[in-house]
């Protein structure tokens, strides 16, 4: 089993009486590339916000290599490993591109000034330009350029791609990929982005209402979940939606489709079994299996 | 680096803070200075209320920037209730104490320097108010201890406040303590006014512990507030 470098158990965090964390679990491997994926709400800035100590659970342990990030003894030491790309994309309007990296460079010793200047180059980031004057997707850039050139281990990015154009976009998420390869920095990225999440993770977490509902490989979900499709002459087993795999039932007319999460093969032929039809099998992308998990999709006729 | 942060924050409020201070001081000086010409206790009034005012205006217009303050590259976002660069700040790998301790030290000098410099500069513009050097201490000692009387109240509340709602709860809270304080006999205002070491002649150093004191715990209960707030 691979080391892990975030672990969460039972995270729990209420704002007044709405629960944002509601016993979240979470493993993140050393080396991946993790999608961290919810609707707006889900808790993955909560999680985020936590992960950093800007936040304190309720309940609950989160541990980021190895240390508890409840300790405000060891966060800011957790913190130099880290890099953090904010949702906002914020930072001192009253300096300049130039400005902000002296300023950061002192808090790392590992600071890269080869990488800080290969970025500035890549990203076309103009020294002198005022950060008051940058649009977000510069921001972005120079936000990541902060994180990576520091000689962060792990880049926590909160909705990187939010709010950018695709071009941006696709530059960004070419460069994540780059990173990873050539200094085997691991990357935690929440996003409802599923394009851009299937495009570089390897790993995902699917959370809604503050708990994990999906989490693993991005390819082991591929291969395990599946569309069973069926056109039935007689009514289904009643029994269908309560077999140990079945995500969700949907039924339009005679046509019956259900996402499974696992042994699709034993629930085909039990459907099969049943219907005397043959059942259809199709592989899933990641947006069926998101939308069909936080709800979205769900529905049974 | 983070000084230069604190520096850059508040360089143009200091700038503001010197024009203040130039002409809240300097035009009651100059239109009293005729008017006073044979009596220079009336000249030193006209001082030391503006001084008066520039130690409650100078501190809460200077504190209050730093960990516990959005700063945005978005126009509106503080409206919005983003949390700004506050994020950015606490992302990097220091404690919330030395970020507090940092800013509010830094925000302390600027203010004490202000107020300084206006004092040096009416010193040296106005030949009745070179006082013995005991006396001058005295003013010193005083400005100096009611500046981080008043810092440490509106530092405390811009650890929740916005910056609008500082300046305006920092005037409230500011005249509770002061009448709350004059009813126990340690009256900042009065030290400052008619029973300054420029009138007694003598330094009022169980007041200035007091206020010291006074700020240390504001300051303290300030740390604890940040520590344990959430972003």
């Amino acid at each position: 089993m691979s080391e892990m470098v975030i672990e969460i158990e039972g995270l729990r965090k209420s704002f007044g009486s709405h629960a944002a964390l509601d016993g979240l679990d979470l493993r993140v491997p050393a080396g991946s590339v993790f999608g961290f994926l919810g609707r707006n709400g889900a808790g993955k800035t909560t999680t985020i916000k936590h992960l950093l100590g800007l936040i304190k659970a309720d309940g609950g342990s989160a541990r980021i290599f190895g240390e508890t990030v409840a300790d405000p003894s060891t966060n800011a030491g957790i913190r130099r490993r880290i890099g953090f790309v904010t949702e906002d994309k914020d930072l001192y309007p009253y300096m300049t591109v130039d400005g902000i990296i002296r300023f950061t460079r002192p808090f790392f010793p590992g600071w890269r000034r080869d990488l800080e200047q290969q970025y500035l180059d890549l990203f076309d980031l103009p020294r002198d330009k005022s950060i008051a004057k940058l649009s977000k997707g510069m921001r972005s850039k120079l936000m990541l350029l902060l994180a990576i050139s520091h000689g962060a281990e792990l880049l926590v990015l909160d909705e990187p791609m939010e709010g950018l154009d695709p071009a941006v976009v696709e530059q960004l998420l070419r460069e994540l990929v780059v990173i990873t390869a050539e200094q085997g920095t691991m990357i935690f990225f929440s996003s409802h982005q599923l394009a851009d999440v299937e495009q570089i993770a390897d790993h995902v977490a699917i959370i809604d209402a503050g708990k994990t509902l999906v989490c693993g490989q991005l390819d082991d979900l591929k291969m395990n979940y599946h569309r069973l499709s069926v056109v039935c002459s007689d009514e289904p087993p009643s029994d269908i939606g309560r077999l140990d795999g079945v995500v969700s039932v949907r039924r339009t007319g005679r046509m019956l489709s259900m996402l499974v999460s696992h042994n699709a093969e034993i629930i085909a032929a039990r459907v099969q079994q049943s219907s005397g039809a043959a059942v259809e099998r199709f592989p899933v992308t990641l947006k069926e299996v998101f939308l069909e998990h936080v709800g979205i999709n769900k529905c049974s006729g | 680096m983070l000084w230069l942060k604190a520096w850059l924050e508040t360089r143009w409020k200091i700038a503001y803070a010197f024009v203040i201070g130039a002409i809240v001081v300097g035009a009651p000086l100059w239109a009293a200075k005729g008017a006073h010409a044979g009596d220079p206790r009336g000249l030193i009034m006209n001082l030391l209320e503006g001084i008066l005012f520039l130690v409650f205006l100078v501190p809460i217009m200077l504190a209050g920037s730093g960990i516990q303050t959005a700063s945005s590259t978005r126009p509106g976002a503080r409206e919005k209730g983003s949390a700004g660069s506050t994020l950015f700040t606490l992302s990097l790998p220091v404690t919330r104490t030395r970020l507090f301790v940092v800013r509010t030290i830094i925000g302390a000098l600027e203010t004490s320097a202000v107020l300084t410099l206006v004092l040096i500069a009416a010193w040296l513009l106005l030949p009745p108010l070179r006082v013995g050097a005991h006396d001058a201490l005295g003013l010193f000692a005083v400005v100096v201890s009611s500046n981080l009387f008043v810092y440490a109240i509106s530092a405390c509340l811009s650890t929740f406040c916005d910056e609008g709602w500082r300046a305006r709860l920092s005037l409230l809270v500011l005249m509770a303590v002061v009448i709350l304080m004059r009813s126990i006999n340690i009256n900042i205002v009065g030290l400052l006014v008619v029973a300054s070491p420029l009138f007694t002649h003598q330094i009022p150093w169980m007041t200035i512990i007091a206020a010291c004191v006074f700020a240390v715990v504001v300051l303290t209960i300030a740390l604890i507030i940040i520590q344990k707030r959430e972003y």
